[in-house]
């Protein structure tokens, strides 16, 4: 089989995964060599579905020994499978990198023989690009729950960012969907990513020369709807691994049924549910960049999102007592509780009302979006929203709003 | 009535600072003048009262302006001016210099007030550089020549080439490169060692591919066909991000 028929086997067989990001490290590099990383992460192309493409995403091979229930591919589906040798993946991620094609390499893999032969063949791809390409492109890695925590930890001295994916958010369901997965395995493969980081970090601070050890961080994905689990379940145990483990990030990936061979045992999908998607991940948002705790985006509705509300507006209605506020008074945390003022904006007027105080105009010219935000504030005492400030007009007018439906799956920002 | 002059530079930065030099003293020597600054060559009506005068580039002046910059407003002010001069805009000379005129009144506070309308639209067209600079870092595409050269053609709407190109040292640190901006004919060369810039333009029988090149153009436009998710097509959203105007030179868009 040439690259070319791989590429697009194992191309395919990656592109539902929906990390893009390369951002969130700065590689040093030395003079004349190649590769850097970029702190804010550069996209290179966009693809016709309107997803940027940043890195070669590709996966080792899919082959694999398992059958979770939920995955292309399980060993019991009939597809076209193929695998790559490190060599071949190294050189095509040079060859794209020297043409700015990329920015950097995605390697995941499904599970060929054993964990463990799995993870070595990962880890030489790994160290292959960085000693023998001296390629210092970004590099995030799917690890190998399970696999030897010696190849869990040098692959990890070699990439940017190491995920290992938990799949499905309780154990009941991992048991019922990936019968051969342990979940006990998943999570110490974690510990072992996050205490390493940890160390490492503690070793930076004494000598800066300290080798890294992902320093883009630790990440895992879910996959949303294949299982009963509830958005509280999946928000709370994100909570969890952001504050005790550490984690940069946890992605959430709509459930896509393969076959309809486990119909008995998987929910009847007829659209994936990709707006629950974008709310869990407008969520997650408010999680990890405004302090909202799990807790408090379901304090009186039932244990799933609203479809029809993004997560903060959702919380603005449920707490209506604290609106609107006042522009040129409020503190930042509530100007950042306000529906359609995000982190940049909130800085923008903290900065501007100390020289001036500001007007609906004055806004407006900052380039605030205020669609949203108009209904929940005031300037100079006057408000602005052009409807009687009462909970259900408002609601109305949030879930009517043309902003909702320009809304953009995979914009997973929230402002 | 209040005089009027015009300081007319020569289109460099160089010689934009020199003319920001003169003014800035001359406005404070006499608050009542009206100054402006132009470009060499800018169709205007000629007022009959006015005063016109050409300022050479001068190294010297355009050192000492930018130190005091630096030192009175603030240590980014000077490369937020570059991008703006960047922008090529019409009338961009007396934005700069309006903001300038408020900076060193407010020093450090300027970056604060994000009401005031000069800043304002300063800040706005600085930020319409970087955003085509950031976008470029990833749109530019380069293709080997067979002389072993890497070479990416753009046509940026800003004049971005000076903003680009040291990202790329960095990035391709071990290979020769040639950044053309084909529209201003104006090229960056890396050779591993140093940057230079120039305008001389490249004749097109050197520009010949190397053999290997069709392989990977071909095998990464597989590549880009095999990720898009089909069944989620939305040709609009792809086209705000990726603008029509830079699909020329991607082979993903061939
Ligand atoms: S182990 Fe991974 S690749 Fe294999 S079937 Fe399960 S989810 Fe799919």
């Amino acid at each position: 089989m040439n690259t070319e028929e791989k590429l697009t086997i194992l191309a395919r067989a990656a592109k539902y995964d929906v990390s893009c990001s390369s951002s969130g490290s700065t590689r040093s590099n030395k003079k004349g060599t190649l590769g850097s990383t970029h702190k804010s992460g550069i996209c290179h192309s966009w693809t016709e579905d309107g997803r940027c493409v940043s890195l070669l995403k590709i996966l080792l091979t899919n082959y694999c020994i398992y059958d979770c229930l939920y995955c292309e591919n399980g060993a019991s589906n009939d597809i076209k499978r193929a695998s790559f040798t490190p060599d071949e993946i190294a050189s095509l991620t040079e060859k794209f990198y020297r043409r700015n094609y990329i920015e950097g390499l995605f390697l995941s893999s499904a599970i060929m023989k054993n964990e463990d032969h799995t993870m070595e063949l990962l880890t030489t791809v790994v160290k292959k690009l960085r000693e023998e390409y001296a390629f210092n492109g970004y590099i995030h890695m799917k690890a190998i729950p399970g696999a030897d925590q010696r190849l869990i930890k040098e692959a990890g001295s070699h990439v940017d960012r190491l995920s290992i994916n938990i799949e499905l958010p309780t154990k009941r369901s991992l048991q019922l969907l990936a019968p051969e997965k342990n979940s006990k395995h998943i999570i110490s493969s974690m510990k072992t990513v996050s205490q390493k980081i940890i160390e490492r970090t503690k070793e930076k601070k004494k000598f800066k020369k300290a080798p890294s050890f992902v320093p883009a961080g630790q990440s895992t994905q879910l996959i949303v709807g294949a299982s009963a689990d509830s958005d509280h379940d999946i928000l709370r145990l994100s909570e969890n691994l952001y504050q005790n483990m550490g984690l940069k990030r946890v992605y959430y990936s709509a459930f896509i049924p393969v076959t309809n061979k486990h119909q008995n045992i998987l929910p009847a999908v007829n659209n994936p549910p990709y707006l629950r998607e974008h709310r869990l991940y407008q969520a997650d948002w408010l999680l990890r960049f405004y302090r909202f705790t799990s807790k408090e985006l379901f304090s009186d509705t039932g244990k799933n999102l609203s479809l029809d509300l993004d997560p903060k507006a959702h919380f603005a209605l449920n707490n209506f007592h604290l609106f609107p506020v006042e522009i040129n008074k409020a503190s930042k945390t509530l100007l950042l509780r306000v529906p359609g003022i995000g982190p940049k904006s909130t800085k923008k007027i903290i900065m501007a009302r100390k020289h001036a105080s500001l007007g609906f105009d004055d806004l407006k010219r900052m380039g605030i979006v205020l669609k949203r935000a108009r209904y929940f504030i005031t300037c100079r005492g006057k408000y602005f929203g052009g409807v009687p400030f009462k909970k259900d007009i408002i609601k109305n007018r949030l879930i009517a709003g043309p902003e909702y439906k320009q809304l953009s799956l995979w914009e997973s920002g929230i402002t | 009535m209040s005089l009027t002059i015009y300081y007319i530079y020569d289109g460099s930065f160089t010689g934009l600072l020199s003319a920001l030099y003169y003014a800035l003293n001359d406005k404070e020597k006499d608050k009542n003048k009206n100054i402006y600054i132009l470009k060499e060559n800018t169709q205007i009506t000629q007022d009959l009262f006015a005063e016109y005068k050409k300022i050479k580039p001068d190294e010297d002046l355009a050192n000492q302006i930018s130190k005091k910059i630096k030192s009175d407003i603030l240590s980014n002010t000077l490369s937020k001016i570059y991008y703006v001069f960047l922008s090529e805009l019409d009338g961009v000379e007396n934005i700069i210099f309006d903001y300038l005129k408020i900076s060193f009144k407010e020093g450090s506070q300027i970056d604060e007030m994000l009401s005031n309308k000069t800043v304002d639209k300063l800040n706005k067209i600085r930020n319409k550089v970087s955003k085509e600079r950031h976008r470029m870092l990833g749109f530019l595409r380069f293709k080997k020549l067979n002389m072993g050269i890497y070479y990416a053609p753009m046509e940026p709407d800003y004049d971005i080439l000076t903003l680009i190109a040291p990202h790329f040292t960095k990035r391709l640190g071990d290979q020769s490169w040639v950044i053309h901006d084909v529209k201003r004919e104006k090229c960056a060369l890396y050779n591993q060692e140093d940057l230079i810039y120039t305008i001389e333009n490249i004749p097109a029988d050197k520009l010949v591919e190397d053999k290997e090149e069709q392989e990977f153009k071909n095998l990464w436009k597989k590549y880009f066909d095999h990720v898009t998710i089909k069944e989620r097509k939305n040709l609009k959203l792809q086209q705000q991000f990726l603008p029509k105007k830079y699909w020329k030179y991607l082979p993903e868009k061939e």
